[in-house]
């Protein structure tokens, strides 16, 4: 098959294909390494929000509507309620996402649904008045 | 599911009831707890002769099958007995006839009558105590057969205790949306999720005049008790109104108009608020153990606690 080759080409040839192979494992690392940057800094803004009280039966109810989409089996459990194994689980799928992993179901974390903001109490005062 | 801010207003209870909920479900619970305050009002009020606190009053056994709302209201008069010592007394019913209260007044929707408490005495003050007889001692409970018992003859007035009671009930069917309120004639309780405070304001005893206080709290509850708006001029031309001094079987003029009550429920509420009005001015600060707001009859306004730190739930 290299017979017709001559050293310099099949050097070229293996040149260009290994430069081929790094410029995919760049391109790879450099998307995990944003992906990662930016689920981490989403996870930051989670707990961050979660520690505000105002806010944080939103973000628990996030989490919990996120974790089945990692399940791949479309039913809601409990722990996934748990707030460790709701942000765990959507890192992994993230990762799997970018990665290609076919393992999954084909969703993404990404694709979870947020439930709507707590309905803020009217700023009108109340009035006791003689019962 | 739905419904995300709902607000609801209707008369029942003997004045008007203000229903608020935010959040998933808003819809169903506050027609949930309309329907419950609704029922408790044909239930308990006095001035029905088929509602089933009629029907207790005049039954002649002394063990009486009573529904699940009931049982709650003479555990709660019970309650608010052991809880003021016997100043809240919810056996006065006859008392407060005499006294001349035999219909239902809205104060919210009528003048009432033009009593001024500010001028020269014009009645002899003085603490209001216990009966020595305890009628409200007679009182009890069973869960097994369900039913209320107390001697035959014994009537119960529901007054300000089952509007607190109204108040506590709707607060349990609301109380899982993001926030709520629940406004029984005055008698408020609260709360939201996000536990962030909410302004409460402390309506004057005398119609049309500013509020005299303003609290800031969470939640819980906060319920006023006076003399003023349930209030009418007797036969003999002297003011009259609706909270019975147990020792004497009179309305109670102790020097103290009004006294609004931070608690954690609204019973509790109820019972401190009239506990400290009918103990007169000395004592009244004693009773408001979560905060309160007291107005005497010389429109001297009284702070009990630090209104924006008064915490009840």
């Amino acid at each position: 098959m290299n017979e017709d080759l001559t050293p310099k080409e099949l050097a070229r040839i293996k040149r260009e294909a290994r430069a081929k192979r790094i410029g995919n494992i760049r391109r790879r690392v450099l998307v995990l390494g944003a992906t990662l940057a930016a689920v981490f800094s989403g996870v930051a803004l989670v707990r961050t929000e979660i520690n505000q009280p105002a806010a944080g039966s939103a973000t628990r109810s996030t989490l919990a509507q996120s974790a089945p989409v990692q399940s791949g089996d479309g039913e809601s459990d409990d722990s996934k309620s748990d707030e460790g194994g709701a942000i765990g689980g959507a890192i992994v799928g993230v990762v799997n996402s970018v990665l290609g992993d076919s393992s999954g179901d084909g969703s993404s974390a990404t694709t979870s649904t947020s439930s709507p903001a707590p309905a803020p109490q009217p700023a009108a005062p109340l009035t006791t008045s003689q019962s | 599911m739905s419904g995300r801010s709902i607000q609801r207003t209707f008369s029942s209870l003997g004045g008007k009831v203000n229903l608020q909920g935010g959040g998933d479900g808003a819809l169903e619970a506050v027609a949930a707890a309309e329907k419950a305050i609704r029922d408790l009002h044909r239930r308990l009020t006095r001035f029905e002769d088929d509602s089933e606190l009629s029907r207790l009053n005049s039954d002649p056994r002394h063990q009486v099958p009573s529904s699940p709302v009931m049982i709650r209201f003479a555990q709660a008069a019970r309650y608010a007995g052991e809880l003021s010592g016997g100043l809240v007394d919810a056996t006065l019913l006859e008392a407060i006839k005499k006294a001349g209260y035999t219909e239902s007044i809205d104060p919210d929707s009528a003048e009432p009558a033009a009593i001024d408490f500010t001028g020269p005495a014009k009645t002899n003050r003085s603490p209001g105590a216990a009966s020595a007889s305890s009628r409200w001692e007679s009182i009890s409970v069973d869960h097994i057969t369900n039913s209320v018992s107390r001697p035959p003859g014994v009537k119960l007035d529901s007054g300000g205790i089952g509007k607190g009671l109204a108040a506590d009930i709707g607060a349990e069917l609301l109380d899982h949306l993001d926030y709520f309120a629940v406004g029984c004639s005055g008698d408020l309780r609260f709360g939201n999720k996000a536990n962030s405070q909410r302004q409460i304001l402390v309506a004057s005893p005398w119609r049309g005049e500013e509020p005299v206080g303003e609290l800031r709290l969470a939640g819980g509850a906060v319920c006023t008790s006076g003399i003023t708006r349930r209030s009418w001029v007797n036969d003999e031309g002297r003011p009259s109104h609706h909270l019975i001094d147990p020792r004497s079987g009179e309305p109670a003029f102790t020097g103290v108009t009004q006294v609004t009550a931070v608690a954690p429920t609204a019973v509790e509420g109820e019972a401190r608020a009239k506990a400290a009005l009918l103990a007169g001015p000395e004592e009244a600060p004693e009773w408001l153990i979560h905060g309160g707001v007291i107005v005497l009859d010389d429109r001297q306004v009284i702070t009990v606690g630090e209104p924006a730190a008064m915490v009840a739930s």
